[in-house]
């Protein structure tokens, strides 16, 4: 079976675990790393007690959630936004990934932050990178026309793409153009007509003093005509046609295929047309489409699990989860700049690439380098002690510890070698060493990479 | 073994416990072995009592360092008023159960049943005499000397721990663990890599064995040089006087012709910051024979003072900017408005030290300087910023930091409170610079618009204001109708401002601060000259207070709690614990101070922390 | 060309190696690691002077008249420069320049510049990145279209390996470096190139011999992942093992660019497949009290990219190493009343190394007539990006620079 053959009817069925594809710890963890950032020992315990589609469910939509933890996050990100250093609200993020109870809605914030890429090396405002991050939590899994309306009048977006004043006698075609190609159809499903059409509607939408203004004065009021319609249509009114082209659900149901299926190869038209449709008879709610994929035969299948290169922030929170650690932020985020995710600096428009992009020479030490500083940093707590307690307390061998991280970190299997040079490296007669030395040597794995 | 059961961690003794009680069993020796029946080794202890520790180092000792009543010292800390507030702490009760302290205590106490006394008794027998460390050039090694008062009581330990540590090594099957080493009739023990040797009521502990010897032949020979011999150890301790818990001498001379001054005594730097505030103190180092460092203690203060011979000529003339002509510039006095957070205030001459530069400097330091000057000078129509500008302004200044209320402005209040800051020189010709120096300002609040103006900021606005007794040019931020996105904004924190009241001109962040400061100067008293040129000029003095301290960071604490969760990955809980203690440390304190000062044939650098009264401490 | 990469796929992608056991791959990674020694691609090194640098002050035309009287205060005494004809003299400061001059190992391309020249330090320098004359198309650097491009062309599953670009020293990212598909990381230390294994030799050599292994060959993605980080530590240790035992064959002065570039060097002879560094030195925007802060500037410049070539020499890089520096623009002939100068247009740029064509490229711009009170260019910018592109990188410039620019003569 291969992604070319697969059937997408048994694809996107609900997943019922089998001999081959039981729901066990390693299942729980796969679904635990892609729709969140992992989880620790004891999560995954409490999930394989239950049925694979109610954790998929609930944590899809966040039904565990706390609105108080949530509150106090957000009255932490205004107070270190105060001091108007992104860097510190994307210490502030990661932070929040990593202690959220809705680990679901962070991945989903990551995802549209990577599609609607802005990156604060030109925004410059912690406020506007806060409030866009806002918009993003808050529209994750709704409808996407409201969260391109949204993007649309979103202070930081129009910063970033030189789109603050879009003036009637010149209009501005990069936002259409990015609307077009990168938010809502990709390339060659658009015209260059289609982004001057649109780029009129966008006419008059300005950034004034950090908020979003409509300037009627700057606003082309006659008729356009996108995508064969015809109309004196405003910016709103122009992303609805776009997003009622047939290419617009088929580009969002493969992004979201690729963000939380896998990198490569490209899938059939046919298997992602079912989240396609979805989407469309749907009024392009998020949600129920990741709910569907989370909890698929294919998503729990080989064809899914450690299929992807994992992002250099997916790595981090998978260890630090797993190993319920508490750590400096404001150093992991350069650590992971270093390694290319500095989280709120994406590097283009574009976004991260992902897949194979993330790797190269510096990169693939870097991530060993990045585990080895979070296992040695003295001030890092793992589950409020120190790392060789809390593996002692879930192995008696050092193969039990090899077999127990393995299933909390690795998302593909490892054979019966490294297992054992693994277990050579966990036997130290400094106990902290061996099990520092233990997680390290995992992360070079190439087995690591993968998620 | 890997991951053993936390059950198989049995007491065992720590090394340092170990060498504890080694060392305790060499105390006796002098007592109780059969070399006390030795002549020779009599008619050292006679000598060796009549001698100070000093009397027992070499000549060639680089450092030397004594408490010479230990006692006293344990007194003083066991009963200090902050050990009761240190104990009331919650952290301080959480470390008291966490695991290391319990077996530090534990420890403690094996210690004690194994010496017969409790450990603050036995600090007063064994060391009643004082705790001196030496450490010597030529052999480059360190002795401490420890005095006894009850060599009874010692003896009696000893026994007991000389059989303890011989016991201890014969059950682990191990031979001897104590070498016995015969020296012009004193006997000394090797232990591990240390030695030790008993000489009358001292005992003599040291890392090599050449050391010791230095010492043993100071007792048997009356003709050998010794420390307490030297003249500048004499002033040294003659200076520093009694009343000190501990002091120290450093033979600065020796230091400095084994070359392990270089560093710090280059001719030209390459950081202007370091010349600005430790060059003179460098030439001091340069030539100065020894230095001394005392320490006071008592319930109200701990006051440190190191000082050192001086001689204003020693002080090349580019470096004249820092003690002034002959060393006689002072310190002026300072301006002290409410809420005074911290007041530097000196003497240093900026338009001199730029203008040596090429001397003071390498070529990188002046290059650094050179490209301030070139952008320096845009603001100041081409002047020549170090004679022109810092030149027009006298050597003595203040820089003052004051906690700003935010209640009475009518814009916006920062989430970030920072203090107001404010610089206070006299001009040497007020009627003349005066007008370049408004324009100069004129210029910065322009650039700064530009500037702001690209970066989405308000625009400055400029005010003069005549007041009675001065003028107060202020620019102040315009705020617009969006103030609800505006409010909070680090820029609230300022207003630019200049200000001229007689011959004083005020460079302040704020206008608030700025007017503060004109009424304060135009207060009778603050005008006088500079205090006394005569007995011991104050070149520099820095005050802190605590109390406005504390409340500029209350003012900040939920940024410092967020500070904590990002930076430690602490809960919310936790971070407000960990900033509430340190909050509630801090509030022991009342003021603290940095004085550099220069009597005639002396610089002094005192620094002193005041620990604020129990009941008025929060 | 057999390069590195394909050896290593060829290597390590076998069966035939797996079998030989887990010390096998290294030993073949080593050999490659030679092989790429012995026969590495061509480097180019790029200095970037911002601020705007002088370069009538830079390469002086002392014979000429106009020029005393156009730099009153700020003229360079005749004496004191380093003459190169009867007409032109390098800046006292830049006796390194002279010496490389001398050694055959410097081109000075005089009267570089673009049309209509921009005065704005944002603007000018966006152009000279991006080699585009108007916004439209500026988020992509030039040097990030060549490495887009290159990328493209390369096989696909070959393993990734060491990065194609770096830019060192710190500061502001050059969007010459910005590509869509290729990431150039701004490197702070050669740290970010070593497995910190702490010195364990018990651990690094489990770690090498966990990924030696090859991954069962029906897992693509895997294969590809494990064969690069095999790479990865191998280029690590390489690297640990190289930097231990540099030993530079040439003093670098303690500034920050010689600093940067002697890490250059060490990268370079480490055997680093990288083929752009990027560096920078600030400060050039020189309007007021020029004198003294340009001499330091020029001194940093001249004496680094001296000890680097002497280096490279010495470890026999110098003929596959190409230095090229540039500034967004020169000054105004004149100088203004701050003993400063003002934004100008046209300046020369250097290339240094073992390949250049040694010596002046082309004449200095008139000092008389001049556009709008600067120099007139004569060369096009792109015209030395063309020749570096296509004489040095190997690449068809036409479809990097947007347009077809000739090449000019500044390669031997």
């Amino acid at each position: 079976m291969n992604l070319n053959t697969v059937d997408p009817a048994w694809a996107w069925s609900a997943f019922e675990p089998s001999g081959e594809s039981p729901w066990n710890r390693a299942a729980a963890a796969h679904l635990f790393r892609r729709v969140g950032f992992g989880a620790s020992s004891r999560e995954l315990d409490e999930a394989v007690a239950r049925p694979p589609d109610e954790v998929a469910r609930q944590l899809v939509r966040g039904e565990r959630a706390s609105p108080s933890v949530a509150r106090d996050f957000e009255a932490l990100a205004d107070t270190v936004a105060a001091s108007n250093n992104p860097e510190g609200l994307a210490a502030w993020w990661l932070h929040r990934m990593l202690h959220t109870t809705d680990p679901a809605l962070e991945k989903f914030t990551l995802f549209w932050h990577g599609h609607f890429a802005t990156s604060a090396a030109k925004v410059r405002e912690a406020d506007l990178m806060l409030a866009q991050n806002r918009m993003f939590r808050t529209r994750a899994c709704g409808p996407f026309e409201k969260l391109v309306q949204a993007v649309s009048r979103d202070p930081a977006m129009l910063l970033y793409l030189d789109s603050a004043t879009n003036r009637k006698v010149r209009p501005n075609e990069n936002y259409a153009r990015e609307v077009m190609e990168l938010f809502c159809l990709g390339l060659d499903n658009y015209t260059e007509r289609d982004i001057q059409q649109t780029a009129r509607a966008f006419t008059g939408w300005e950034v004034r003093n950090g908020k979003f203004k409509f300037n009627a004065f700057q606003h082309d009021t006659r008729e356009k005509t996108i995508f064969g319609q015809r109309g004196n249509f405003d910016g709103d009114e122009a992303v609805r046609i776009i997003l009622a082209q047939p290419a617009a659900a088929r580009f969002i149901a493969l992004k979201l295929f690729r963000f939380y299926v896998c990198d490569e190869p490209a899938p059939r038209p046919e298997l992602v047309e079912p989240l396609a449709t979805m989407l469309r008879e749907n009024d392009f709610q998020i949600g129920p489409v990741v709910e569907r994929i989370a909890g698929s035969q294919l998503f729990f299948s080989r064809l899914a699990r450690g299929r992807k290169v994992r992002g250099p922030v997916d790595l981090a929170m998978n260890v630090l989860k797993a190993l319920e650690t508490t750590t400096n932020t404001k150093r992991l985020f350069s650590d992971l700049s270093a390694l290319g995710q500095g989280v709120l600096y994406p590097p283009n428009v574009k976004g991260w690439d992902g897949g194979r992009a993330w790797l190269n020479s510096s990169t693939l030490l870097g991530r060993a380098n990045l585990v080895r500083r979070l296992v040695d940093d003295s001030k890092d707590r793992f589950a409020g002690g120190d790392l060789a307690a809390l593996v002692e307390k879930h192995a008696n061998s050092p193969t039990q510890a090899v077999d127990w991280l393995a299933e909390l970190l690795l998302a593909a299997p490892i054979g019966d070698e490294a297992r054992n040079t693994l277990a050579e490296v966990a036997q130290n007669k400094d106990k902290p060493r061996g099990c520092a030395n233990l997680v390290h040597a995992l992360a070079t794995l190439p087995e690591f990479q993968l998620g | 073994m890997f991951l053993a059961s936390p059950r198989a961690q049995k007491f065992r003794p720590r090394p340092w416990l170990i060498a504890a009680l080694l060392v305790a069993a060499a105390f006796a020796d002098s007592v109780a072995s059969p070399v006390r029946a030795d002549e020779p080794a009599d008619a050292l202890a006679a000598a060796a009592e009549k001698k100070t520790a000093a009397e027992l180092l070499p000549a060639g000792t680089i450092l030397y360092a004594e408490v010479s009543k230990p006692g006293e010292l344990v007194d003083a800390l066991l009963n200090h008023p902050l050990r009761k507030r240190i104990e009331a702490l919650d952290a301080y009760r959480a470390l008291v159960l966490s695991k290391p302290y319990l077996k530090f205590t534990f420890g403690v106490s094996v210690a004690e049943t194994a010496l017969g006394m409790k450990w603050d008794e036995a600090v007063k027998t064994l060391a009643g005499g004082g705790v001196h460390l030496g450490i010597d050039a030529h052999t480059q090694g360190g002795v401490v000397l420890i005095r006894a008062t009850d060599a009874q009581k010692l003896a009696e330990v000893r026994d007991k721990l000389l059989a303890f540590a011989r016991g201890d090594a014969k059950k682990k099957g191990q031979g001897d663990p104590i070498q016995e080493i015969d020296y012009r009739g004193a006997k000394a023990f090797k232990l591990g890599d240390g030695y030790a040797a008993t000489l009358g009521p001292w005992l003599m502990l040291t890392n090599k064995a050449e050391t010791g010897k230095l010492v043993i032949d100071r007792v048997a020979d009356p003709k050998e040089t010794s420390l307490g011999g030297k003249m500048e150890f004499l002033s040294a301790r003659n200076g520093v006087g009694e009343k000190c818990a501990a002091w120290a001498y450093v033979d600065v001379a020796t230091l400095r012709s084994a070359g392990l001054l270089a560093k710090v005594l280059q001719d030209k730097t390459d950081n202007p910051g370091a010349e600005l505030i430790a060059g003179g103190v460098l030439s001091t180092i340069g030539e100065t024979p020894y230095a001394t460092l005392a320490v006071h203690l008592d319930d109200q203060q701990l006051r440190l003072v190191a000082s050192a011979p001086h001689d204003p000529r020693w002080v090349k003339k580019p470096r004249e900017f820092y003690f002034g002509p002959n060393g006689k510039g002072a310190a002026p006095i300072a301006l002290h408005p409410e809420h005074t957070a911290l007041s530097l205030t000196t003497y240093r001459d900026l338009g001199a030290m730029w203008m040596a530069a090429p001397e003071l400097f390498d070529e990188k330091g002046n290059a650094g300087l050179s490209q301030a000057d070139s952008n320096l000078s845009t603001f100041f129509s081409g002047k020549e910023f170090g004679r022109e500008i810092l030149g027009a302004f006298a050597p003595e200044w203040q820089v003052v930091l004051a906690r700003q209320g935010f209640a009475t402005t009518s814009g916006g209040v920062p989430d970030i409170k920072l203090p107001a800051g404010a610089i206070v020189f006299r001009m040497k010709e007020p009627e003349k610079m005066q007008r370049q120096l408004k324009v100069s300002f004129q210029s910065i609040v322009g650039f700064l618009n530009i500037i702001g103006g690209q970066n989405g900021l308000p625009q400055l606005e400029q005010n003069t204001e005549r007041l009675a007794s001065g003028t107060v040019i202020s620019a102040e931020y315009m705020l617009d109708d969006d103030a609800q996105r505006n409010n909070g904004k680090i820029y609230h924190n300022f207003s630019p401002t200049v200000a001229v009241v007689g011959d004083r001109f005020i460079i302040a962040s704020t206008k608030q601060f700025a007017a503060t400061l004109v009424d304060a100067a135009s207060t009778p008293g603050s005008t006088g000259e500079s205090p006394s040129k005569t007995a011991a000029p104050t070149n520099t003095a820095l005050e802190i207070d605590a109390a406005v301290v504390h409340k500029l960071l209350d003012d900040n604490r939920a940024q410092l709690v967020a500070q904590n969760m990002l930076e430690k990955g602490h809960a919310k809980e936790q971070a407000e614990a960990e900033i509430g203690t340190a909050l509630e440390v801090l509030s022991w304190f009342d003021k603290a101070s940095l004085r550099l000062a220069t009597p005639s044939d002396r610089v002094d650098l005192e620094l002193a922390v005041r620990f604020k009264p129990a009941e008025s401490a929060k | 060309m057999s390069t590195r990469r394909d050896f290593l796929k060829a290597a390590l992608g076998s069966s035939a190696v797996v079998a030989l056991g887990a010390a096998a791959p290294r030993f073949l990674v080593e050999a490659a690691a030679r092989e790429s020694n012995a026969q590495g691609e061509t480097v180019l090194v790029v200095v970037q002077l911002s601020g705007g640098n002088d370069g009538i002050n830079t390469v002086v035309p002392y014979g000429d008249d106009v020029y005393y009287r156009n730099r009153f205060t700020l003229a360079l005494e005749k004496d004191k420069l380093h003459k190169l004809d009867d007409y032109h003299g390098l800046h006292p400061s830049l006796g390194g320049f002279a010496k490389l001059v001398d050694e055959r190992r410097l081109a000075i391309v005089q009267g570089v510049g673009y049309a209509n020249p921009n005065r704005s330090h944002f603007e000018s320098m966006d152009i000279w990145h991006t080699a585009r004359r108007e916004p439209q198309g500026r988020s992509v650097g030039w040097l990030g279209r060549y490495l887009d491009a290159a990328a493209k062309a390369r096989d696909a599953s070959a393993p990734a390996s060491d990065l194609s670009a770096l830019h060192l020293g710190g500061g502001q990212y050059p969007l010459a470096l910005a590509a869509l598909d290729v990431v150039a990381p701004s490197i702070r230390s050669v740290d970010q190139f070593k497995l910190q294994d702490g010195g364990d030799r018990r651990l690094r050599e489990a770690i090498e011999k966990l990924s030696a292994t090859a991954r069962p060959g029906d897992d693509d993605l895997l294969s590809f992942v494990q064969s690069s980080t095999a790479a990865a530590l191998a280029s690590s240790r390489r690297l640990q093992d190289a930097l231990g035992k540099y030993s530079p064959a040439a003093k670098y002065p303690g500034t920050k660019l010689a600093q940067s570039l002697s890490t250059v060097a060490q990268l370079i002879d480490a055997g680093m497949a990288t083929r752009i560094y990027y560096v920078s030195l600030d400060g050039f925007d020189t309007h007021s009290e020029q004198k003294d802060a340009h001499a330091s500037l020029l001194a940093e410049l001249g004496d680094a990219v001296k000890a680097f070539v002497d280096d490279l020499a010495g470890h026999h890089h110098a003929d596959r190493v190409l230095v090229m520096s540039f500034s967004e623009f020169g000054r105004r002939v004149r100088e203004n009343a701050s003993r400063g100068t003002d934004h100008g247009a046209a300046a020369p740029m250097f290339l240094a190394g073992g390949k250049v064509k040694p010596g002046l490229v082309g004449k200095h711009p008139s000092m008389t007539d001049l556009d709008d009170g600067d120099l007139k260019h004569h060369t096009d910018f792109r015209q030395v990006y063309a020749a570096v592109l296509k004489n040095w990188l190997g690449w068809s410039p036409a479809e990097i620079l947007g347009g077809e620019y000739a090449p000019a003569d500044v390669l031997a």
